[in-house]
C-alpha cells in the first residue's frame, strides 16, 4: 500500500479488490498473447505453403511469356467482369479471344487463385507530403470555422 | 531580377493556336534574347500535358531547361459552370502561391482571359503575396460588343471578374495605341501605368519571287481561278465577313468578273451555309467567292504574295495581325478605319467604313482599278510593316518592366516598423527543468523581447525564472496547437532529450524556426518511442532520414539500436523548420555531410549566448568551497559520462606529475550517473589518490558558478559528438578559466588562442603534458584566460546573439509571401467542408508537387513491379534480385535507393513492405505509399513489366525534371516474333514506344543495346536525340543466389550412361528460339552417321514447344543418346556439367547468354550459334557456327569433335565474366556518368 492508502484507510478492501481484477486481467493479456503468438505461427505455415504454391506456378510460367502477358491478364479481367455483368451475349461478336489467349488465360486464372493467398500491403492512399499538406488544410479549416465560432 | 511569366495563353485550347497564343510565344522569345542578366522562368499548367514538350522544344536553347516550372493544377477549374467556383479559386490561389514561391521580382501574365471553357487559371491579387504584377493585355472586344459575346451571364461573370483582376495590375503591356487608349478610357487604368508595346508579323511573311509551279498548284488547291481580293483572320461578328461579301458583291460586273474574294479562315459548317446563302442573295456565284477553309502558314504566305489586294473590314481590332502579314509581303492593304487598324496601316487614303458596304466596296473598287494607287499602297506597306518587329516590342516590354522594377524598389526600401513588435511564441523547457537549454533560453528571452513581443510555450507545471514570469505570457501546447496562428514567429528550441518529446507533432503542424541544439536527435526519438506512446516513431524517422542503410546495416530491426550512435535521424525536424539556428559550424557541416549541400539553404549560425561572468572573488569561493588559496584546482564541468572521457582525465591526472603535487587537486563538478559515474568513484576511491580527487555530484547553480570561480585550469574532454555546443566549455571561457579541450565536433571550431587544444583522438601522454604544462606556465594560462573572456565579450554577448536571433529569423520568413503555409491559410477562407472532400484530396496532391519536400534526397526509384507483387524466380527476377541487393547495400554516391513498383502503370507506390521483407525484416512498420519525386531524381525501371499505362506517368516524371531509365533485356519478341505467341510482337512494340518518352535504356550486353538503338532510332517519330543508350553484363556468381540442392536416387545410372559417349549440353527452358529442334535434327543425322554421341538436354518446358517435347518423349534414342531432365536442382545439374564434354548454344536470340559464362566457369567448352550476343561474351573462347539446319549444325559438331580428339578445342575457361556487385557498378556508372540534362 502507497502513502495515499495509508491515509485513507477506508479505500484499501477496494484497492485489494481492484488488485485482484488487475491479476485476472493480466493473465487473460498472457493467454491472449499465446492465441496471438498461435495465429502467428499459423500465418507463418501459410505464407510457406504459399511459397510451395509459387513455385508450382512457377514450373508452368516463363518469366518473359508472363510478362508479355500482362496486358492480356487484364483483358481477361475485363472479359470475365462482362461476363459476370451477363452482358457478353451482347458483346459475342465484338470480343474475339484468340485460342492461345484462351490457353494462357487458363494459366493466369490459375495463378490469380493462387494470388488470393496473397495478403495485399496495407499501403497510404496519399503520399507523405500530400498527406501532410491534407491535414494541414483541415486543420486550418477547423481553426477557420472555431475562430468563426468564437466571434459570434 | 527575376520575371516569371504565366505562359498559359501558350497552352489553353482557346489561345494556343490562334493570335494570343503566337503572339505570347513570339514576344517572350525575343524578350529572353534581349534579358542581359534578367533570368526568366516560364510556368506552365500541367492539364495542357500535350503543350508541354512543344514548348520546350520551342525554347530549347534559349532558356536553361530548368526555368520551365510546370504547375500542378486541379481538373475541373473552368469558369463555364458555377460547379467549378470553389475548385477554380484555390486553383488561383494555388497559382499565384505557386508563382510567387519562385521568388519573382516581377510576374507577368501573357494573356489573362483564359480559363472559360477549358482549364487555364489566371488570376491577379488574390492572395497578397505584393509582387508587382505586368498583364499583356489585347482587346476590350468583349466588353464593347457585349451583347454579343457576354449574353451568357456566367460568361458575363468570368469576364468581369478578369476585368478586376486588370485593374489590380501594376502595369499593362498594350499591345497597340488602341488597346491602350481603350485600358485608361474604359477601364480608368491610369495612363502611366499602360504602355504600348505593339506586336509584329512572323518574319516568314515576306515578299516571295514567283514560282509559277507552285503558285498554280497553291490556287487550285484552294480553288482559285481569277485574280483575287483577299481576306484572313478569324470568323466571328466583329471580322465582318458579311459586310465584306455584301461589299464586294456591289462591285461593277467587269471587275466582278475579272476578280474572286478569297476568304481564309476555319469556319464552322453552320457558319458557313449562312455564309454561302448570304453570297447567293448577294447575286454572286461559288465561283466568286471562295471559302478556303483552314490554311497553312506555307499556303498563306504564297495566297498574301498572289493577291491584288488584302481587305480587312472588321469593327474591332485589338492589334490586326493579317494587316501586317499582308504588307509585310508588300501587298496593297486596305481597312477598316477603327481601333487599332489606322494606327498598323498609317495610311489614310487606305482606310473605310466598315459598317458600310458601299464605303468598302468603293475603296476596293478604287484599289483594283487603280494601279498607281495600288502601287503606291504596296510600297507603303512594305515600308510600314518594317516599324513593327518582336525585337522592337520585346524592348519596349523590357523597358516597361525595368522602370517598373526601379519604382519598386524605392516603394520598398526597408522601413522598420518600431511602433509594434512582432509577436513570437518561444517553445523551449525552461527553468526549473534540469536541461543546458532551459538555461539558455531563460538568458535569451529577457534580450530577444527587444525584438518581440514573446510568449512562452512550456510543457511544464511551473517556470521558475522571475524575469519570464513577469513579462511574458505562460501558455501550455493545447493552448498553442489552438491559436498558433495568432503568433507572428514562432521558434522552437529542440535537443535530444526528453524536455522535447511534446515538440515534435507541434513543428510538423505549426512551422516555425528550429534553433537545433543538438544535431542527432535519435536518442530522443527511440525514447519516445520506448516511453511516450509514439508507436514505431524512431524507426519511422530513421527511415525517413535514412532510407534502407541503417536497416543493413544493423542487419535486423531487433539489432537496430547498434546503429542508433550513428544516425542523426532528424530529417523531419529540418523539412519541417522555417530555418534553422545552430551554435557551430560543426552542426553545418554535418547537415552538409548527412543531407547535401542544400540543407543549409535556410540555416544561420548564431554563437552560444553567454552572459558576461561577473567579477568573480575567487578566494571567498574557495573559502565556500573548502579549497585551500595556495591549491592548484583542476576540475572538468558537466555530466559524469562515457561521452565525457573523465576516466582518461583520471588516469591522466594520475600518471602526471600533479597527482604527486599534494597541493594539485582534480574536481569532478557534474551530475554523478550510476554505472559509469559509480566506475568512476571507485577508481579514485582504488588510486591512492582520494584525497586529492572527488565528485561534486549535481550541483545548484550558484555552487556551480563558485567551482568556475575557484578553479585554476579547466579540463573539457568530448568523444561521440552529438553535434550539440558544449555550455560548459563556454562557462569555462565565461569566467576566465584556462582549459583544456579536445578538438571534438564544435570544439574544433574555437581557436587555440582561446582554448589549449588538443587533438579529437588525443593519447593520453598528450593530455598529461598538457595538464602539466599549463601547471607550471602561469602566463600562458593568464593569456588564455585573457583571450577567453575577451571571445565571450565580442561574440556571445545577450544583446549581439540577441540581434542576430532577430535578424536570422526575419529573414527565415522574409522569403515565405507564397509560402505553402500562407496558401493554406488562403484557401481555408474558402471554407473546408465535407462537401468538396474529393475537391481537398485532389487539391493537396497537387500543392504537394507544387511545393515538394524541401530538404529532398535524391532518390534512385527502382521499379520492382513484377518481383514485388509475384516473384515467380525466374531468369529476369533472379537478375533483378541480385542487382537490387547491390543497390541497397552500395547506393549509388548521392543517391537514396527506392524500390518501387506499380500495379496499372497508372500510380507507383514505394515498395517499402516488400523491401524490408527483402532485407530480413518481416515485422516492419513501415507501409507503401504513392511516391513522391522531385527534378534531379533517377527512376530506374529495372523488372520488365508490361503495362502501357506508364506512359502518362513517364511524361509527368520527365516533365518535372526526373531522368527515366528503362532496362531492357532483350528484343526478342520484335526481331524473333514467330517464336512468341501471336500479338506478343505488337505488345512489346508498344512497350517499347511507351519508354522511348523516357530518358535513355540500358541494356544487358551491347549487342542488345544495338538493337533497341536500331529499333527505337527507326521506328519512333519522337526520337529525341539526347536520348541514351548504354548496357552492362550481367553477373554469374550462382553461389551469391544460393543454389538449390538434392540429387533424384537414380541419378548415378544417368550420369553413367552420359559419361560414355561425348556428350552434348542444353541447359535452359525449352522454348522455339533456343534451337532444340534444330539440335534433335542435327543429332538424329549424327546418329545415323554412327557417330557415338549424346545429347542432353536440362531445362523445363516452356510454351509453344509441345511438338518438340513430344519428339523428345518418343524419340528411339530417348534415355540411350538422348536426355531429357526437367526442373533439376543446380545441384544435380553441376553433376550433369561435370561429365559433359560440351555446352551447346545453338539459340536464335538471346539477351545475354548467362550460361555460356556458366560453362566457361568449370571450363567445359561451347559451341555456339554465330550470335553478336555470344561473341560479345565468349569472344574467342567458344566454337561458332551458322545455319538453321540441321546439317549445318551436324557439321559443326563433326568438325568439333575433330579438334575435340586433337585437343585443339578453344577453351572456355578464358571468357570474363563480373560478380553482381561489378555488374551494378556497371549500371550504376552509366546512370551516374551521364549527363541527363
Amino acid at each position: 500500500m502507497d502513502e495515499f492508502t495509508d491515509t485513507n484507510p477506508e479505500l484499501q478492501p477496494q484497492i485489494k479488490q481492484l488488485q485482484i481484477n488487475n491479476d485476472e486481467l493480466l493473465k487473460i493479456n498472457k493467454s491472449l498473447r499465446s492465441e496471438i503468438r498461435a495465429i502467428q505461427i499459423e500465418n507463418l505455415q501459410l505464407k510457406q505453403q504459399n511459397h510451395e504454391m509459387n513455385s508450382q506456378v512457377n514450373a508452368v510460367l516463363n518469366s518473359t511469356i508472363w510478362r508479355l502477358l500482362a496486358p492480356v491478364r487484364k483483358s481477361i479481367d475485363v472479359f470475365r467482369q462482362i461476363r459476370n455483368e451477363k452482358s457478353i451475349s451482347h458483346l459475342g461478336p465484338v470480343i474475339k479471344i484468340r485460342k492461345s489467349i484462351l490457353h494462357f488465360g487458363s494459366i493466369l486464372r490459375r495463378r490469380n487463385k493462387h494470388d488470393l493467398t496473397q495478403s495485399l500491403p496495407i499501403r497510404e492512399e496519399m503520399s507523405y507530403n500530400t498527406r501532410k499538406i491534407y491535414n494541414e488544410l483541415h486543420r486550418a479549416g477547423i481553426q477557420k470555422d472555431q475562430n468563426i465560432k468564437a466571434s459570434k | 531580377m527575376r520575371i516569371v511569366i504565366d505562359f498559359q495563353a501558350a497552352q489553353s485550347t482557346v489561345s494556343r493556336n490562334r493570335g494570343i497564343g503566337n503572339y505570347t510565344i513570339a514576344l517572350i522569345k525575343e524578350i529572353i534574347d534581349n534579358r542581359d542578366s534578367h533570368e526568366i522562368f516560364l510556368v506552365l499548367n500541367e492539364l495542357f500535358i500535350d503543350t508541354i514538350e512543344p514548348i520546350r522544344a520551342e525554347f530549347e536553347g534559349l532558356l536553361p531547361k530548368g526555368n520551365i516550372k510546370i504547375w500542378h493544377s486541379s481538373p475541373n477549374t473552368n469558369f463555364s459552370t458555377e460547379n467549378n467556383n470553389w475548385r477554380r479559386q484555390a486553383a488561383e490561389l494555388s497559382l499565384e502561391a505557386y508563382i510567387s514561391s519562385l521568388d519573382p521580382d516581377i510576374i507577368l501574365i501573357a494573356s489573362l482571359f483564359e480559363g472559360f471553357a477549358d482549364d487555364a487559371v489566371t488570376s491577379n491579387g488574390k492572395l497578397n503575396h505584393g509582387i508587382p504584377t505586368i498583364i499583356i493585355f489585347y482587346d476590350l472586344i468583349r466588353l464593347i460588343f457585349y451583347k454579343n459575346y457576354l449574353n451568357d451571364p456566367q460568361a458575363a461573370k468570368w469576364y468581369e471578374s478578369k476585368l478586376e483582376y486588370l485593374s489590380k495590375a501594376s502595369l499593362v503591356l498594350a499591345i497597340s495605341s488602341s488597346s491602350q487608349r481603350d485600358a485608361i478610357n474604359l477601364l480608368g487604368i491610369p495612363a502611366n501605368n499602360v504602355v504600348n508595346i505593339s506586336g509584329a508579323a512572323d518574319p516568314i511573311f515576306q515578299p516571295i519571287a514567283k514560282n509559277t509551279g507552285l503558285d498554280v498548284m497553291v490556287l487550285s488547291r484552294y480553288g482559285i481561278s481569277r485574280s483575287f481580293a483577299m481576306y484572313t483572320g478569324g470568323a466571328d461578328y466583329r471580322k465582318n465577313i458579311e459586310g465584306l461579301i455584301i461589299a464586294f458583291a456591289k462591285l461593277p460586273a467587269n471587275l466582278l468578273k475579272k476578280y474572286q474574294l478569297v476568304i481564309i479562315c476555319k469556319l464552322s459548317t453552320e457558319y458557313r451555309t449562312t455564309l454561302e446563302i448570304l453570297v447567293k442573295q448577294n447575286n454572286l456565284t461559288k465561283d466568286d467567292i471562295i471559302f478556303t477553309g483552314y490554311v497553312p502558314d506555307h499556303d498563306l504566305v504564297i495566297l498574301y504574295n498572289l493577291c491584288d489586294v488584302f481587305v480587312f473590314p472588321s469593327l474591332y481590332e485589338g492589334f490586326g495581325l493579317p494587316v501586317l502579314e499582308a504588307m509585310s509581303c508588300g501587298k496593297a492593304v486596305i481597312g477598316s478605319n477603327n481601333s487599332s487598324i489606322p494606327e498598323i496601316i498609317n495610311f489614310e487614303d487606305a482606310l473605310f467604313d466598315p459598317n458600310d458596304p458601299v464605303s468598302i466596296a468603293t475603296k476596293l473598287e478604287h484599289v483594283l482599278t487603280d494601279d498607281a494607287f495600288r502601287k503606291t499602297l504596296e510600297k507603303h506597306g512594305l515600308e510600314q510593316s518594317k516599324m513593327f518587329s518582336w525585337k522592337k516590342s520585346a524592348l519596349l516590354a523590357l523597358d516597361a518592366i525595368n522602370e517598373l522594377e526601379k519604382n519598386q524598389k524605392e516603394k520598398n526600401a526597408f522601413k522598420p516598423d518600431s511602433s509594434s513588435l512582432p509577436s513570437l511564441a518561444f517553445v523551449s523547457p525552461l527553468p526549473p527543468e534540469r536541461s543546458g537549454i532551459s538555461d539558455y533560453s531563460a538568458e535569451l528571452i529577457p534580450e530577444l523581447a527587444k525584438y518581440y513581443k514573446i510568449d512562452v510555450i512550456v510543457d511544464q507545471d511551473s517556470i521558475s525564472d522571475v524575469w519570464i514570469n513577469s513579462n511574458c505570457p505562460i501558455r501550455d501546447y493545447v493552448w498553442f496547437k489552438l491559436n498558433s496562428h495568432t503568433y507572428d514567429r514562432v521558434l522552437y528550441h529542440i535537443g535530444n532529450s526528453h524536455f522535447h518529446t511534446s515538440m515534435f507533432s507541434s513543428l510538423e503542424t505549426i512551422p516555425g524556426v528550429v534553433v537545433l541544439h543538438d544535431f542527432y536527435l535519435s536518442h530522443i526519438m527511440h525514447h519516445m518511442e520506448m516511453n511516450d506512446q509514439h508507436t514505431d516513431f524512431f524507426v519511422k524517422s530513421l527511415f525517413h532520414s535514412h532510407g534502407y542503410t541503417p536497416f543493413i546495416k544493423s542487419k535486423h530491426l531487433k539489432n537496430i539500436l547498434e546503429v542508433l550512435w550513428e544516425y542523426p535521424c532528424n530529417l523531419d525536424v529540418i523539412q519541417n523548420a522555417t530555418g534553422i539556428i545552430v551554435h557551430s559550424q560543426y552542426s553545418v557541416q554535418l547537415a552538409k555531410k548527412w543531407y547535401g549541400t542544400n540543407a543549409i539553404k535556410n540555416w544561420a549560425v548564431i554563437p552560444m549566448l553567454k552572459i558576461p561572468a561577473k567579477a568573480t572573488d575567487k578566494k571567498l569561493a574557495r573559502k565556500h568551497l573548502n579549497i585551500n588559496d595556495e591549491d592548484f584546482v583542476v576540475c572538468s564541468f558537466g555530466i559524469i559520462g562515457p561521452t565525457k572521457l573523465n576516466k582518461r582525465l583520471l588516469d591522466c591526472w594520475l600518471t602526471s606529475s600533479l597527482s604527486k603535487d599534494q597541493k594539485c587537486r582534480l574536481i569532478f563538478v557534474g551530475e554523478y550517473t550510476e554505472g559509469y559515474g559509480q566506475e568512476l568513484a571507485k577508481d579514485i576511491e582504488n588510486s591512492g589518490f582520494a584525497e586529492q580527487i572527488s565528485i561534486t555530484g549535481w550541483t545548484e547553480l550558484e555552487t556551480f558558478k563558485e567551482y568556475l570561480a575557484a578553479a585554476d585550469l579547466g579540463v573539457q574532454l568530448r568523444t561521440m559528438s552529438r553535434g550539440e555546443t558544449s555550455a560548459a566549455i563556454f562557462d569555462c571561457l565565461n569566467y576566465g578559466l584556462a582549459t583544456i579541450a579536445n578538438a571534438n565536433g564544435s570544439i574544433a571550431d574555437i581557436s587555440g588562442e582561446h582554448i589549449y587544444k588538443i587533438p579529437d583522438d588525443f593519447i593520453d601522454s598528450g593530455l598529461t603534458e598538457a595538464l602539466e604544462i599549463l601547471r607550471n606556465d602561469n602566463n600562458k594560462r593568464l593569456s588564455l584566460s585573457t583571450q577567453a573572456q575577451k571571445l565571450i565579450q565580442t561574440n556571445h554577448s545577450p544583446s549581439k546573439c540577441a540581434m542576430m536571433y532577430a535578424q536570422s529569423i526575419e529573414s527565415f520568413y522574409l522569403k515565405k509571401p507564397g509560402s505553402k503555409s500562407a496558401l493554406i491559410q488562403a484557401i481555408s477562407n474558402l471554407g473546408i467542408s465535407s462537401k468538396n472532400e474529393n475537391d481537398i484530396r485532389e487539391l493537396s496532391s497537387g500543392i504537394s508537387r507544387n511545393y515538394p519536400v524541401e530538404l529532398h534526397q535524391k532518390q534512385l526509384l527502382v521499379d520492382i513491379s513484377a518481383i514485388c507483387q509475384n516473384d515467380l524466380q525466374t531468369g529476369i527476377q533472379r537478375v533483378v534480385r541480385s542487382i537490387l541487393t547491390e543497390l541497397l547495400v552500395n547506393p549509388p554516391t548521392g543517391y537514396r535507393v527506392e524500390p518501387v513498383y506499380t500495379e496499372h502503370g497508372e500510380l507507383y507506390y514505394y515498395a517499402r513492405e516488400f523491401t524490408m521483407r527483402f532485407l530480413d525484416n518481416n515485422k516492419s512498420p513501415l507501409t507503401d505509399e504513392p511516391i513522391e519525386y522531385q527534378a534531379g531524381d533517377m527512376f530506374l525501371a529495372l523488372d520488365l513489366f508490361l503495362y502501357l499505362g506508364q506512359s502518362k506517368f513517364i511524361i509527368r516524371m520527365i516533365n518535372d525534371g526526373v531522368h527515366v531509365i528503362f532496362t531492357v533485356y532483350d528484343l526478342l519478341p520484335v526481331l524473333l516474333p514467330k517464336y512468341f505467341p501471336e500479338g506478343s510482337k505488337e505488345i512489346f512494340e508498344k512497350w517499347l514506344y511507351t519508354i522511348s518518352k523516357g530518358s535513355g535504356v540500358i541494356c544487358i550486353s551491347k549487342s542488345t543495346s544495338d538493337d533497341a538503338k536500331n529499333w527505337i532510332e527507326s521506328n519512333v517519330n519522337h526520337y529525341k536525340h539526347n536520348f541514351k543508350y548504354g548496357w552492362f553484363h550481367l553477373g554469374a556468381d550462382i553461389e551469391a543466389s544460393v543454389p538449390s540442392k538434392g540429387l533424384p536416387a537414380n541419378y548415378e545410372k544417368s550420369i553413367s550412361a552420359i559419361k560414355c559417349y561425348p556428350s552434348f549440353l542444353m541447359v535452359g527452358t525449352i522454348e522455339p528460339r533456343k534451337g532444340h529442334s534444330q539440335a534433335l535434327d542435327a543429332f538424329e543425322e549424327l546418329w545415323k552417321n554412327g557417330t557415338q554421341t549424346n545429347l542432353v538436354i536440362v531445362g523445363k518446358q516452356g510454351w509453344m514447344v509441345e511438338s518438340i517435347v513430344e519428339r523428345i518423349k518418343k524419340h528411339p534414342e530417348n534415355n540411350r543418346h538422348l536426355f531429357w531432365f526437367n526442373g533439376i536442382t543446380d545441384e544435380f545439374l553441376k553433376e550433369i556439367y561435370s561429365v559433359c564434354s560440351c555446352l551447346l548454344a545453338p539459340s536464335e536470340g538471346e539477351g545475354f547468354g548467362l550460361p555460356l559464362i556458366e560453362a566457361a566457369r568449370i571450363n567445359i567448352p561451347i559451341i555456339a550459334r554465330n550470335l553478336p550476343v555470344f561473341l560479345e561474351v565468349a569472344g574467342d573462347h567458344a566454337f561458332y557456327f551458322d545455319g538453321l539446319h540441321g546439317t549445318d549444325l551436324a557439321s559443326a559438331i563433326t568438325a568439333w569433335l575433330d579438334l575435340y580428339r586433337n585437343g585443339k578445342v578453344p577453351q572456355s575457361a578464358g571468357i570474363p565474366y563480373l560478380s553482381w556487385a561489378q555488374s551494378a557498378q556497371q549500371l550504376k556508372a552509366f546512370i551516374l556518368d551521364n549527363t541527363w540534362e
